[in-house]
């Protein structure tokens, strides 16, 4: 599937359930052999408690607080870069990014393609990843 | 591009160049765009990309120009510690040459590649850009 912003994202960003940039937002490295994103980012009406619905299987690496240079200027959301660090597991497909300051650690956003370097497989040592200069997502 | 691949090596560096002087001239942003960008070109060869910033500053009452350039490149050996000093060393003649006495500051970071140092290679995932359309900005479906 493509890039997308998850529906019960943009229904909680109405609820002001999200702060951009204070909460706690984070990236998580996905093995999507082991988590069905299109069956769920527009799909889905309610929470899943702890993980999101999201296998821990699935989760090969998960980020710290991206929130050091967050902006929300104009709508457009936007971090530093950052480095997921000794990561080791499956051939990884994609990121989710999601938000640890939420109720129900609200999903934000997929990504899957047209990510450079992905698939990735992690080889025990770091992983940088540069956030382009017009930031994750605008809306 | 797969910056992962076995044989490539990407690396990022970041020259902070601190005028140290209030310039009496003005510099124009599209002049030093062009002259460093044609200048990395030849340091670090074509498979890279530039981004630049400028800050200012207040010392002792005047306002004083920090400019950041950030390469990323597939060319420049980062392990090279002699190829860091080669390129510090440019940056800075090349920086006085064309706005005077300057302090140059340089980080060198490992994007890509094998550190030289027996620990696995570094892996680098690259964003997309967030699009944005008019049409979207105006409401529109895109």
């Amino acid at each position: 599937m493509a890039n997308a912003l998850y529906g019960l994202f943009k229904q909680a960003l109405m609820n002001k359930e999200h702060d951009l940039n204070t909460d706690a937002v984070k990236a998580t490295l996905i093995d999507a052999a082991d988590y069905d994103a299109a069956g769920t980012i527009n799909t889905d009406t309610t929470y899943v408690a702890g993980a999101n619905g999201v296998a821990d299987a699935a989760k090969v690496a998960v980020s710290g607080t991206l929130q050091a240079a967050a902006t929300i200027t104009l709508g457009v959301f936007d971090t530093d870069n950052f480095t997921w660090s000794t990561v080791s597991g499956d051939v990884s497909e994609a990121i989710l990014l999601w938000n640890d300051g939420h109720a129900s650690d609200g999903l934000i956003a997929w990504y899957d393609t047209t990510v450079t370097g992905l698939p990735v497989t992690p080889n025990g040592g770091n992983i940088n990843v540069t956030v382009h200069g017009s930031g994750w997502f605008a809306l | 591009m797969d910056p992962n691949s076995t044989h490539q090596q990407w690396s990022e560096w970041e020259f902070t160049v601190r005028l140290l002087w209030a310039p009496f001239f003005r510099v124009t942003l599209q002049d030093v765009e062009y002259n460093v960008a044609t200048f990395m070109r030849k340091g670090f060869g074509s498979s890279s990309r530039m981004k630049m910033e400028k800050k200012q500053r207040v010392v002792s009452g005047e306002l004083r120009d920090t400019w950041v350039f950030t390469v990323q490149t597939e060319a420049a050996n980062v392990n090279d510690p002699s190829k860091r000093q080669y390129m510090l060393d440019s940056v800075t003649r090349f920086m006085e040459n064309g706005l005077g006495k300057v302090d140059v500051g340089m980080e060198v970071r490992l994007l890509a590649g094998s550190p030289e140092d027996g620990k696995p290679a570094e892996q680098w995932l690259i964003m997309p850009p967030s699009v944005v359309t008019t049409k979207m900005i105006m409401g529109d479906t895109p």
